[in-house]
Parts: structure tokens; C-alpha cells; sequence
């Protein structure tokens, strides 16, 4: 029996509503601004490479690469083990409510080949990268389920090029904390399609920064649920497309619970002729109480023909909450610029040092040190 | 080392430099003072380069490797690499680059233009913290966003303290004494003087004569309505301190 097959018998699987999902379209309020239609006009082949994984090490951070979609059966770096993910993880992953209800790429998912990986923490926490890399413009599916033991930092890289559909999905237990920091430097021909999703229980801590640095089109879908006391999480990211690129974010954060806490920070910086997107809502469930949420999107446009479009929105059935959310575009400075001229800096030197200082606000939310300065580095292009 | 001569500027349409002419040889210290509006910081933006002013008369002339240059054409950059220093009268604040990648950054282009080797990070630290005790500030400034949070103080002698590392050889400070309580007026005087030399030349824009008494000035000038009216020594600061400037720009307008 083939996978795909074996997948119809899972318990809570459901054809009939896989089938009526369709590619959004831009009539679709969620959608649009963001035309999928034309990235799916001509067909994409799925991957088909056979290289083996890869591994490497920069700085105190160790590295594993996978090569298209291809993974032979396990992997243990640092204090992670990279594995396919068991029939059960699948089963679970494909049959939760929202792969059906807000999942655009389950279609996709369910139709081509598809690498589900699962990283199961089994060490004390040292951070690690998992980078996936491409060389030729074919499809590449990836499911990638986190498992944590008590507190876990995973970097996600992706280079290369091609038709990428990411999920990266999971449920936190109690105490349990995980930081994802995810580097997108697909090359100007690629797509990226992102969702991630993660159920954030009592006393658990889900961080992501997502950096955006690449890639012709992308569009990420973000969601994550509080739903025990204590709970919390941080969703930051930095997306700065240039030439005729395409960015779309879409946030959903849901307060489940008491006492629970979401931070987003979401930065754009838009060149030439990009454009960047930012639709974002938090919702308060009725009855919850002392409830923490911010959420901010700031946009800096380089450039008389970049677009920025923002979308700050919150839904609050509770009284007692502290909220803060708002959005700007702008562009540098003039002020700015001269301050830094009247010091000798040339006015192009200053231009970058002002983007990056914008920047820098969002990599400085990445917890683990390692990645951190890792991924400043990376993005200075120094490495 | 710097010439003006009938200088002329206006921004948008409306003119604001109407006619100045204006020189300073290396050693001097010049204070320009006048009422508010009349084109003090302007004049000083227009020396060192910003891009807002258009200048329709007149030229600037600047020395540059023992020859006098017409400076109107050089980007603020470059003005700056040849030695004009501009003490801003409301310094910006810069979120995400902190005080030290700003002056280190500054301090190395100054160096390849003078074709000197740059500086590394930590001498760099070490050469900014020589310089901290003249300005008594302390080395946590070095690593808070430019600006970003200081008070009204801080931020002039954080301008004073780039002054400083930069070693100009023409310093215009505008307005540098405002806002300032009397120690800090103390202690931002101090700096400027640290740079007093033969080779150095301060043009003090100010329009009290509070600062003067620290900084003693060698000539005194009075802008107004974009026009020097009245330049003397430094009894003429004295002289408007004690009778306002009405005396002078009454039969103007
Ligand atoms: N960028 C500008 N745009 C429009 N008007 C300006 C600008 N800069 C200065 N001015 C005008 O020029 C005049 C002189 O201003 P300023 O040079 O700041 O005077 P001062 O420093 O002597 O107080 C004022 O009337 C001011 O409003
Ligand atoms: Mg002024």
C-alpha cells in the first residue's frame, strides 16, 4: 500500500474536505493581496534529488544539510535527532482540524511526495541548524514536527532555489519551551510557502523569528494557540524583499486562556519594486483573564515604487487585557541621513546603517546567543 | 581656512541667507549670535552640506590641502572628511546603531580619506574612553543607540565628545549651550576647548552670551534677517547681553 493510500485510512482524515479546498484566490479576504493562482499556472516536478545529507559546523553551531528531499533514515547532531516522522506523528499532523480549515498547501501535501521529518530533542540544549538546499526549480514538500524535551533552539535555513511548501507544525507540553529561528535566502526565481502552527499549553514558551531574505514570492501563514495559563509566545519577524519580490504575512494568535502572553514584532524593509504585506490578528477568548498581547508591524520603504500594506487587527471578547498594536511605513529619514553625513559617512553607507539599525530590533529577539549572532552575521552578509 | 563671500540661500522660494560674507583663519574663534529666525542654523547647515538649502548667490571657499576651494558642489560626506564638524542644535536620535559603530564608523572613513590605517573595534573603545573623562560621561553611553534616550545634556556633549574623536579643523556648534544647566555648560565648555588650537578654528552660534564667558571668542558677529549686521570683538557680546538686540535691528526690515 502506498503512503498516500495508507493515508486515507487514518481516523480523522476526510477527502471529501480535502478535495473542496481549493488554491485561495484574491477574492478571498485573507488573500488579497497575494495572487496564487499565477505561481500555480504552470506545473511544478517534485524534487528528485538523491543526495545524501551534509554535515558541517560554524562557530559553536552545528550544522545538518539536507539536499532536496531526499533523507535516509536519521541523523543525531548536537542535542538533536533528525528523523522521518513515525506513521502515528503523520496521522496526527493530517488529520488536526486546521490542516483542513486554514491550510492552503494540504492539497499539495496530500498529492506529491512529501519529507516529514520530526526533531526530537534527546540532549541538553545546544542549538543546531538544519539547512535545506536545492539546486534545480523543482517542488519540494517538507512537514517538519518538533518534539522538545524541556528547552530546545532550532535554526531553519533554506537556500537554494525552487517551489518550496513548508509546514512547520507542533504541540508544546507543560514547561516545555521552543525557539525556532527560520532564514529564508531562497534565490530570486524561488517561492516559499511557509505555514506553522503551534499549541501552546500551560507554563510553555513557543518562539519564532523568521527572516525573510529571499525568494521571487512568499507567503507565510502563522498561528499559534495559547491555551493553558502561563502560556506564551514571541512571533517576530524581518522580511526585506527587493527588486519585484513578494511578501505576505499572516499572523493568527489565539488567547485560550488566562494569564497568557503573545509578543509579535514584524519588520519590513522594501526595496525597488518589492512588496511587502502584514495581516495580523489576535484574538481574546471570552472569559479570559489577564491577558497580555502586542502586536506591531513598522515598514520602511527604500524606495518610490516599494509598496508596504499593514493590517494590525485584534479581536477581544475579554475585559481585562493589555494590548498594544499599531503599524507605520515610512521611509529613512532625511534627517537621519544628513546627521550621519555631516560625520563623513557616505550617504549610502548610512542608508544601509539605518536599515540594519531597523533591523536589528527584531534579530535581537532571538534568545539563543549562538543563532543569534549567527544570523547577524548573516545578514550583514559577512558569512 | 574659510571664505564666504555674498552668499545667498533660500529654501523652497523663500529666501533665507541674504548677502553674508564671512571669514575665519585657523587659531580663531568666531561667535555668530542673533535672534531666533534669523538664519543662524542655517548658515551653519549650509557650510557643512545639507541638501534642504538651495544656494542661488555667493560661495563658500574652504581650504583643502593649502588651497582654497570652492566647497558648494562637495557632498556633506565629503565636507566632513575635509574637517567641518557640525555640533547639531537637536541631534537625532538613531534606534538600533549604537553610539560607538556610529564614531567608529565616522572615525574610519576619516582615516581612509587620509589614507591612515583604520582602526580596530577595541582600540577604538580604548581611544572613545581616553576621551570620556573630559566630557564626564561614562562608557555605558558607548553602547546605547545614538542619542536614543539621552537627555537634553547628553546629547550636546555626546556631540562635543564626536568633536572631539574627530579632531575638525573647523568646528560650527549650534546652539550647543542650550538647554544646558550650569555644570553641564561648564563641562561642554571644557571640551570645546580642548580643541582650541592654532590649527583649529571654532565658529560658535549661540544667541546668549553665557557660553562666551567659558569660550572666549575672538570675534563676534550678529545675523539677522540673513544678514551680518554687526561684527565686533568680544565686548560686542557683552554689549548685546546688557541691551537686547533691539538697539541693533530697530531701523531694519
Ligand atoms: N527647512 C526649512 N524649511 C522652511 N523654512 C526654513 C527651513 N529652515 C529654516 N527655515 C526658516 O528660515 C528662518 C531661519 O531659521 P534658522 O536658520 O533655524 O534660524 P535660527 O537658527 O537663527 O533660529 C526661519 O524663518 C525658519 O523658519
Ligand atoms: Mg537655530
Amino acid at each position: 500500500m502506498s503512503f498516500l493510500e495508507k493515508t486515507k485510512s487514518f481516523s480523522g482524515y476526510d477527502q471529501a474536505k480535502l478535495n473542496s479546498l481549493v488554491i485561495p484566490n484574491m477574492k478571498n479576504e485573507q488573500w488579497k493581496y497575494t495572487n496564487l493562482e499565477r505561481l500555480y499556472s504552470t506545473p511544478w516536478s517534485p524534487s528528485s534529488s538523491q543526495s545524501p545529507s551534509e554535515r558541517s559546523k560554524i562557530d559553536d553551531l552545528e550544522i545538518l544539510k539536507i539536499n532536496g528531499a531526499s533523507f535516509s533514515s536519521e541523523e543525531t547532531i548536537a542535542s538533536i535527532k533528525v528523523r522521518k516522522s513515525t506513521e502515528q506523528e503523520i496521522e496526527m499532523f493530517l488529520s488536526r482540524e486546521h490542516f483542513y480549515s486554514k491550510g492552503f498547501l494540504s492539497q499539495l501535501i496530500n498529492a506529491s511526495p512529501t519529507l516529514y521529518l520530526t526533531t526530537e530533542q534527546v540532549g541538553k540544549n545546544t542549538p543546531v541548524e538544519i539547512q535545506f538546499s536545492n539546486s534545480s526549480e523543482e517542488q519540494i514538500n517538507i512537514v517538519l514536527l518538533g518534539v522538545v524535551k524541556d528547552k530546545q533552539a532550532i535554526s531553519l535555513r533554506f537556500t537554494g532555489k525552487g517551489q518550496y511548501h513548508v509546514h512547520v507544525w507542533g504541540n508544546l507540553k507543560p514547561n516545555q519551551c521552543l525557539e525556532h529561528v527560520i532564514y529564508q535566502e531562497l534565490d530570486h526565481t524561488s517561492s516559499f510557502l511557509f505555514e506553522s502552527h503551534y499549541n501552546i499549553p500551560r507554563d510553555a514558551h513557543y518562539r519564532q523569528i523568521l527572516v525573510q531574505n529571499g525568494a521571487l514570492f512568499s507567503r507565510h501563514n502563522i498561528s499559534a494557540s495559547l491555551t493553558g495559563e502561563n502560556a506564551e509566545t514571541d512571533l517576530h519577524g524581518l522580511y526585506k524583499p527587493t527588486e519585484k519580490s513578494h511578501v505576505d504575512n499572516s499572523a493568527y494568535i489565539e488567547h485560550g486562556a488566562s494569564h497568557t502572553f503573545s509578543r509579535q514584532v514584524y519588520k519590513g524593509i522594501i526595496g525597488d519594486e518589492a512588496k511587502g504585506i502584514f495581516a495580523g490578528i489576535v484574538k481574546v477568548n471570552k472569559d479570559c483573564l489577564l491577558i497580555e498581547a502586542e502586536q506591531l508591524n513598522k515598514n520602511l520603504l527604500l524606495n518610490k515604487k516599494a509598496q508596504a500594506y499593514s493590517r494590525p487587527q485584534m479581536e477581544i471578547d475579554a475585559d481585562d487585557v493589555k494590548c498594544a498594536h499599531g503599524s507605520t511605513i515610512g521611509q529613512l529619514s532625511e534627517a537621519e541621513l544628513f546627521y550621519f553625513q555631516s560625520r563623513g559617512i557616505p550617504k549610502e553607507r548610512a542608508r544601509a546603517m539605518l536599515a540594519e539599525g531597523f533591523a536589528m530590533d527584531v534579530l535581537l529577539k532571538i534568545d539563543n546567543e549562538v543563532i543569534r549572532e549567527l544570523t547577524i552575521k548573516r545578514l550583514r552578509g559577512l558569512c | 581656512m574659510l571664505k564666504v563671500t555674498n552668499l545667498h540661500a533660500q529654501v523652497e522660494t523663500n529666501p533665507i541667507i541674504k548677502g553674508i560674507n564671512f571669514e575665519v583663519k585657523p587659531g580663531e574663534v568666531h561667535a555668530i549670535m542673533g535672534p531666533n529666525g534669523s538664519g543662524k542654523s542655517t548658515f551653519s547647515k549650509l557650510i557643512s552640506g545639507h541638501p534642504d538649502y538651495e544656494l542661488t548667490d555667493g560661495s563658500i571657499e574652504f581650504d583643502i590641502n593649502g588651497k582654497m576651494t570652492n566647497i558648494s558642489e562637495l557632498e556633506a560626506s565629503d565636507r566632513a572628511k575635509e574637517g567641518i564638524f557640525l555640533g547639531f542644535q537637536y541631534p537625532v536620535e538613531i534606534p538600533g546603531v549604537t553610539n560607538i559603530t556610529f564614531m567608529h564608523e565616522a572615525f574610519n572613513a576619516l582615516c581612509e580619506h587620509q589614507g591612515a590605517e583604520k582602526m580596530n573595534e577595541s582600540d577604538f573603545r580604548e581611544y572613545v574612553k581616553s576621551k570620556l573623562p573630559i566630557l564626564e560621561m561614562n562608557e555605558a553611553f558607548l553602547d546605547r543607540a545614538v542619542n536614543e534616550g539621552f537627555s537634553g545634556g547628553e546629547k550636546k556633549k555626546n556631540e562635543i565628545l564626536q568633536m572631539l574623536l574627530l579632531n575638525p579643523r573647523l568646528a560650527l556648534l549650534d546652539e550647543t549651550d542650550s538647554g544646558l544647566d550650569i555644570d553641564a555648560l561648564k563641562t561642554v565648555a571644557k571640551g570645546v576647548n580642548t580643541l582650541r588650537s592654532k590649527y583649529n578654528a571654532i565658529v560658535l552660534v549661540t544667541h546668549y552670551q553665557r557660553l562666551l564667558d567659558y569660550i572666549q571668542p575672538d570675534f563676534v558677529h550678529v545675523l539677522y534677517q540673513g544678514q551680518i549686521i554687526k561684527s565686533g570683538d568680544k565686548t560686542l557680546a557683552l554689549e548685546l547681553e546688557e541691551k537686547g538686540y533691539d538697539w541693533l535691528t530697530a531701523g531694519i526690515q
